[in-house]
């Protein structure tokens, strides 16, 4: 999956929301309000998403209409699944701030934090 | 062949005995000389072991030539000074494994970079999707698992979820994107890629397994030292806490034993830093390491200058030292 540039972004979200299958003008109609916009524009950015897999597009009567492959939740839920599986020391592509500790490790930690703690309230 | 007895044991020595050592040495107390010198001796073992086969190679006629006009040395000399039992089939040999060595060690390198980079790229793409800027080149993801982390790169992110930020305070934030800034910095990922790739290349010597499991422990260590000049160790330490048990009782993230603990207890001050001196022996002894195998795999070169060198077709008088 390549880089996806800003206006892409935009787009996906705009099809998150509208939760139905959209046409370019119903997206355009929309960011036309915020921006100045080409028809060509939306186009060529819906059918380079379609391209990447991330738009699904049909025939609907004589226009195309595109939906979503998978929700921004599915989405979210796919790069945490990725996030959580680079943490075993088999690849470095991520680095974790911290990994999970048993809970007896985790009152060790809780009692040196309030041993230190004392220490500084008496200085 | 003395040098190639010497170098191979040197390789065993740096891959075996060395780690046994290192691990045993408080490198806590002073991060950055113990990473040094765990990437030393997985630098020294590799170059020993090299040595030794380019020692051994060196016999074949081509090869001797060439050393002896860089030196500009008694060839027959140089030959004898380099000379084994096993003559020109040793030789041979010796070239075979240098080769095998290095095809093995620089494909290991290439696939470990490449497939990290791949990783790195998807998780990219899905970031760009999904995640939305926070402050500076934070971004943040909308999900309850509360992680942190860094995805290096140009630019290189830190992200936080919303689950990390609901359990966080401000300084404890700010704490942690200090300490994965630091792992962009220091492009610490690309170093543990590189001892994967070592480790890939040679696994069953459990040194260099160890040696990845104890340099990301330091760097981690290293990090924390960075968050905690910019914000303090109590914040960083409290944010350990606040992650770290975000996920309990059944964590998705493997546990390290007694990692975190040793983190807290330098954050707090309970654990003091190694003085001065010690490090720089630290440094020195990395040094030593580097150079030794350099110095004996060229120790035939400095005793063939010192041979008298035979008229050709005449044999070698004078016994050399080796």
């Amino acid at each position: 999956m390549a880089q996806l540039g800003e206006l892409e972004r935009t787009v996906m979200e705009r099809v998150w929301a509208w939760a139905r299958p959209v046409s370019v003008r119903d997206v355009l109609e929309e960011l036309a309000a915020e921006r100045t916009i080409a028809y060509t524009t939306v186009m060529t950015i819906m059918e380079r998403l379609a391209r990447k897999g991330l738009l699904r597009r049909q025939l609907d009567g004589k226009a195309y209409i595109y939906s979503a492959v998978l929700t921004r939740e599915q989405h979210t839920a796919a790069l945490m699944v990725e996030a959580l599986a680079n943490a075993d020391d088999r690849s470095a592509a991520l680095v974790h701030f911290v990994n999970d500790m048993k809970p007896a490790e985790a009152d060790a930690i809780r009692r040196a934090l309030a041993s230190a703690a004392r220490k500084q309230r008496r200085r | 062949m003395i040098s190639v007895v010497v170098l191979g044991a040197f390789a065993v020595l740096f891959a075996t005995a060395v780690p046994a050592l290192l691990r045993r040495l408080p490198l806590d107390r002073a991060p950055r000389v113990g990473t040094v010198l765990w990437q030393v001796t997985l630098a020294a073992a590799t170059a020993s072991a090299l040595l030794a086969a380019l020692a051994l190679a060196v016999l074949l006629p081509e090869l001797s030539r060439d050393l002896a006009e860089s030196f500009r040395l008694c060839l027959l000399a140089l030959q004898h000074a380099y000379r084994s039992p096993g003559g020109l089939a040793g030789a041979a040999l010796g070239l075979a494994l240098f080769v095998a060595m290095s095809i093995r060690l620089l494909w290991s390198l290439a696939h470990s970079l490449h497939e990290a980079r791949r990783q790195r790229v998807r998780h990219r793409a899905l970031l760009a999707l999904v995640a939305r800027p926070h402050v500076g080149a934070t971004v943040v993801v909308d999900s309850p698992v509360a992680i942190a982390y860094c995805v290096p790169g140009r630019p290189g992110h830190v992200v936080v979820t919303e689950g990390a930020l609901a359990r966080l305070t401000p300084d404890e934030l700010d704490a942690v994107v200090a300490h994965e800034r630091a792992h962009l910095r220091g492009r610490h990922a690309l170093v543990l890629a590189g001892i994967d790739a070592l480790c890939a290349a040679a696994p069953r010597i459990s040194g260099f397994r160890d040696a990845r499991q104890e340099v990301g422990r330091l760097l981690e260590m290293l990090a924390d030292d960075a968050a905690r000049r910019e914000h303090g160790g109590l914040p960083v330490a409290h944010a350990l806490l606040r992650l770290g048990t975000a996920r309990a009782p059944a964590g998705a993230l493997p546990a390290n034993g007694g990692d975190t603990m040793a983190r807290v207890l330098r954050l707090t001050g309970q654990r003091d830093a190694a003085p001065r001196w010690l490090s720089a022996v630290g440094y020195l002894a990395a040094l030593s390491m580097l150079v030794a195998p350099v110095l004996i795999a060229l120790g035939p070169v400095a005793a063939a200058d010192r041979t008298y060198c035979p008229v050709e077709g005449a044999s070698v008088s004078a016994e050399s030292t080796i």
